[in-house]
């Protein structure tokens, strides 16, 4: 192979696109929101205005004011800096089990296509099987049996959503598979996992930042929904969901220790899926006829 | 344009009022904030009764004027300046209503793809009906009968029948048919037909240009006739004009033109196409070199200046108007081309094999079955043939005749379901089964310029890949093989960095070319390389292969369906229909009676270029049975004009010998099959 630098799909089309102009609205509050979350994740423990873990008691179940910007609990502790610190756990889990997602989606979806007939047929129904469970009694099962923990959720939402992966990424390997570049690559008698993920592989990234980039958001529902079952981190952890969980029963008394981390679940949430949306618009749009182009 | 050429042009339409006039018309299309002036200057009239044909290559703008006549431009395109002119209505001034009215009734259009054109989920008889009805506001019963007398004139098989069908049920043919129906059931003055037949096989197009020829002198219709396909016109216009780059730059009568084609650029078109017939040695074709120039930076220069063989300075500096050359026609160049000149001529040189040469790859009783559901169906169905060192096979057939399945199975794509492929005395299976020398050795070509090259690696890791899997060069000296290759497919260093995305489909199928020559093969298949290209393109690829099978003395299997430029390349051509053999011979023997009746329908129906040869008509009837087993008999005893009685239906003809190295399987005698009368004459 020579030595060139190619560069691979996604990043080149993700450039040329930005010089074109062809930044979203949604690219950019999605981004904006996506990268506020992500510097509140790293710098978490330096931004926090109180240690998260930290019981005041003389300040139990306070409404937000001055000193205590979101309010505080019933043990007295702070909650915005425990929504700053749950951001880093959501945000680890989330990403990593988005990207575990896509890599066994990607080996198994690409595989699929690229042997089809009988293999596909078999791995496909497999997948099926996968799909048909819900998400959270799967989830379940598999914390269950592996003992609720960080690493171990992050498993079990990778292995919930890498089925889904695998269909898209088949899906749009099996547009590529029957091309005659592909059937070239056979003729020079190269190995199917050289076709597979030499060949095959850099023209499905646009597919496959996009569907990560969704993936994200759906990982980070089901992290709150897990914590809120009490399958996240165990309980000092700041995590959203486990807040929302633990301080439900005073809901109607001090709604503010539930509403925070349900509101930055939204936040969230909405951020990855603009952002997803903006991705899309420049990595996967086809041309258009239109008439904005007259001037 | 100057106020000589505005004269010239309005003498056109002395004789009688035109049904249609194209008065300097300028199109523009916006892409962004830039401009692109598609077509410029454009001027036609047609008579009625007239068709007229519009040529040009991919890129000429013929589509967009054809459109622009239909006021149906892409949204970012616009008619800039100049008139159209329907029966003395400016269609320009009309509102989009007044236009709807024209449209289908007084203007019809028979567009290029017949599938995507009907309505899949409406049987075609309603499909014809529904235009009577808004036109003619007929009641359900009355329309239904009108288009069932329809789809009986443009004689699709029991049309009772075919009205109720839906569109995947019928044919590729019979669509169009039933589109030329829905055309001419209003009896329009004006009809568009843009590259009706492009999509056909050659029996089905000779079919559809006869029917077009007759239902033009029926209905006394004008017809604007756009295709890439000099052949085609040849027969079925009366007049013809030449567009390139967004420019007409020649128009005049057909006749004419193809006795005499003036214009550099129509000539240097017609040099690029193969003889269909002729006893003289072969001549090497013209490529026109270049590339159609950037039409957002136009220059005040002649359009073709850039790759004209006469151009001048002049012809850089100054943009020529239309001079009169005799006979009503015109041509937009500076010269009197006819006395300045006319371009060397060389004669192919072809490598001649004989039976004594090393025997290279030899099929036996090949079979590919694909099961279905009712059967096994019959791909290829005991296929037996040889290539010899040096030689160049080339398969020809229609569509769906097994020749690509062929293709695939040499190179080990598809896995064959009986008899043996034999390669250098070794038998060949799958791909995965072969040895790694094996592979080096058999090579492909492949039919789709886009789909060949991986998008995501330049031209230089694309040619550099097989040279290190075969370990061809050594690693320092592999970047200057790449360039090497790069050369000897006249393609430049500068290519090495460059994409897919970023050449010609031309340059694209060269670095394909390269790609199979890097390993040093001995036999490359090549599966309709040019089918997809442009002509002048097409002329440019075929030189190069014959160049280095020249150069290299390796085998070409070439698949094709255009039996003239098969006749050029090839030592010898196999004919085949539905999976089986129906002839195999040299060109010289293959083109000349005994014919198999198949290669006599093939022969009869390709669009000659030529004018002073005579082709005789035989037209297929008949319909194409199901391939699926079993299937005793000829498999063309259902549309074989000569079909001989009870045996062609019950019996496999077995393969004469004619002459060695030409069989024929036939029931029909040698005897017999060489006293017809020759197709051409």
């Amino acid at each position: 192979m020579s030595n060139n630098f190619s560069p691979p799909v996604g990043l080149k089309k993700l450039i040329t696109g930005f010089l074109n102009n062809k930044i979203t609205t949604n690219l950019i509050i999605g981004g904006g929101l996506l990268i506020g979350f992500v510097l509140i994740g790293i710098f978490a423990p330096h931004i926090t205005p109180y240690d998260a873990d930290e019981m005041h008691y003389e300040h139990l179940k306070e409404m937000p004011s001055g000193s205590f910007l979101l309010g505080t609990d019933r043990y007295g502790r702070d909650i915005l800096s425990r929504v700053i610190m749950g951001t880093r756990t959501t945000l680890l889990i989330a990403s990593t089990s988005t990207v575990l997602a896509l890599f066994l989606g990607i080996i198994f979806g690409a595989t699929s296509a690229f042997f089809g007939g009988r293999i596909d047929n078999i791995m496909m129904r497999i997948n099926d099987i996968f799909m048909s469970f819900p998400t959270l009694i799967f989830a379940m099962l598999v914390i269950g049996v592996l003992g609720p923990s960080m690493i171990n959720g992050i498993i079990a939402i990778g292995v919930i959503y890498a089925p889904r992966v695998t269909r898209v990424v088949r899906a749009q390997a099996l547009n590529i598979v029957h091309l005659e570049y592909i059937d070239a690559a056979k003729v020079g008698g190269e190995s199917s996992f050289y076709i597979i993920f030499r060949e095959m592989l850099p023209n499905l990234w646009p597919t496959i930042i996009v569907e990560g980039s969704i993936r994200l958001g759906y990982a980070i529902l089901l992290t709150a929904s897990l914590g809120y079952i009490g399958l996240g981190p165990p309980p000092p952890t700041p995590d959203w969901g486990l807040m929302a969980y633990s301080e439900r029963g005073y809901m109607f008394e001090t709604p503010w220790p539930v509403f925070a981390p349900c509101i930055a679940i939204v936040i969230a949430v909405i951020g990855v899926n603009l952002f997803g949306e903006g991705l899309k618009d420049i990595l996967l749009a086809k041309g258009s006829r239109s008439k904005e182009a007259k001037t | 344009m100057t106020g000589k050429n505005s004269a010239s042009a309005n003498s056109y339409a002395s004789t009688k009022p035109a049904v249609l006039s194209v008065r300097n018309v300028d199109i523009t299309y916006y892409s962004g904030s830039v401009k692109f002036p598609a077509i410029r200057q454009a001027s036609f009239d047609i008579q009625s009764g007239e068709a007229f044909g519009l040529v040009g290559e991919s890129g000429s703008g013929k589509s967009t004027l054809a459109y622009a006549v239909m006021k149906y431009l892409a949204s970012n395109g616009e008619i800039a300046g100049g008139e159209i002119t329907f029966r003395g209505t400016n269609l320009m001034t009309l509102s989009s209503k007044e236009l709807l009215s024209l449209r289908g009734l007084k203007i019809s259009m028979v567009p290029q793809d017949p599938l995507t054109s009907l309505n899949p989920s409406h049987r075609v008889g309603d499909q014809v009906a529904e235009i009577l009805k808004i036109h003619y506001k007929l009641d359900n019963k009355e329309a239904h009968k009108q288009a069932v007398a329809m789809l009986a004139q443009v004689y699709l098989p029991t049309p009772r029948l075919t009205a109720l069908k839906y569109p995947h049920q019928i044919s590729g043919g019979q669509q169009q048919r039933v589109l030329i129906a829905m055309a001419f059931c209003t009896n329009p003055e004006l009809l568009i037909m843009d590259e009706p037949t492009t999509g056909l096989d050659v029996t089905t197009q000779a079919h559809i240009l006869d029917l077009i020829s007759e239902m033009k002198t029926r209905h006394n219709t004008a017809i604007l006739y756009i295709t890439h396909d000099l052949g085609v016109v040849k027969n079925l216009c009366d007049r013809l004009a030449i567009i390139y780059a967004g420019e007409i730059v020649e128009e005049g009568d057909a006749e004419s033109i193809f006795r005499k084609p003036a214009h550099p650029y129509t000539r240097a078109l017609f040099n690029c196409i193969p003889k269909t017939y002729s006893r003289e040695p072969e001549t090497r074709l013209n490529d026109i070199e270049g590339f159609l120039p950037n039409l957002a930076e136009l220059k005040p220069s002649c359009i073709f200046s850039t790759r004209c063989g006469f151009a001048q300075d002049k012809c850089h500096q100054q943009v020529p108007s239309f001079v009169e050359i005799g006979d009503k026609r015109r041509i937009k160049c500076f010269f009197d081309i006819f006395r300045d000149g006319s371009q060397p001529v060389s004669i192919v040189k072809k490598h001649t094999v004989t039976l004594n040469d090393e025997l290279l790859l030899k099929a036996n009783n090949l079979i590919k079955l694909y099961p279905t559901k009712r059967g096994n169906l019959r791909a290829i169905d005991d296929v037996s043939f040889e290539c010899r060192k040096g030689e160049i096979l080339g398969i020809v057939g229609e569509s769906g005749c097994g020749k690509t399945t062929i293709a695939r199975c040499i190179v080990g794509l598809e896995k064959k379901s009986g008899g043996s492929i034999l390669f250098s005395d070794q038998t060949i299976g799958a791909i995965r089964k072969r040895s790694k020398e094996m592979r080096r050795k058999i090579q492909m070509v492949f039919q789709n310029p886009e789909a060949t090259l991986n998008p995501q690696k330049t031209v230089e890791e694309i040619i550099t890949r097989p040279l290190a899997l075969y370990n061809i060069v050594s690693k320092s000296q592999r970047r200057q093989r790449v360039v090497e290759l790069l050369e000897s497919v006249n393609l430049s260093e500068l290519y090495l960095t460059r994409y897919p995305h970023e050449i010609s489909g031309g340059e694209k199928q060269r670095v394909g070319i390269a790609r199979a020559f890097a390993t040093k093969p001995e036999v490359i298949v090549l599966d309709e390389p040019i089918s997809s290209l442009d002509v002048s393109v097409q002329a440019g690829i075929l030189n190069l292969l014959l160049d280095l099978q020249e150069k290299h003395n390796i085998s070409y299997i070439f698949i094709g369906h255009n039996l003239s430029v098969i006749r050029h390349l090839c030592n010898s051509i196999m004919v085949v229909y539905m999976g089986r053999i129906c002839e195999v011979g040299p060109p010289e023997e293959l083109f000349t009676p005994p014919y198999h009746p198949y290669t006599e329908a093939l022969l009869a129906a390709v669009p000659a270029v030529e004018l002073d040869i005579n082709q005789r008509k035989v037209r297929l009837t008949g319909i194409m049975p199901n391939a699926i087993d079993p299937m005793p008999g000829c498999p063309f005893y259902s549309r074989c004009p000569r079909k001989v009685g009870k045996i062609c239906e019950e019996m496999k003809p077995e393969e004469v010998e004619i002459t060695p190295g030409h069989r024929i399987a036939c029931h029909i005698s040698p005897e017999e099959l060489s006293a017809f009368e020759p197709i051409f004459s």
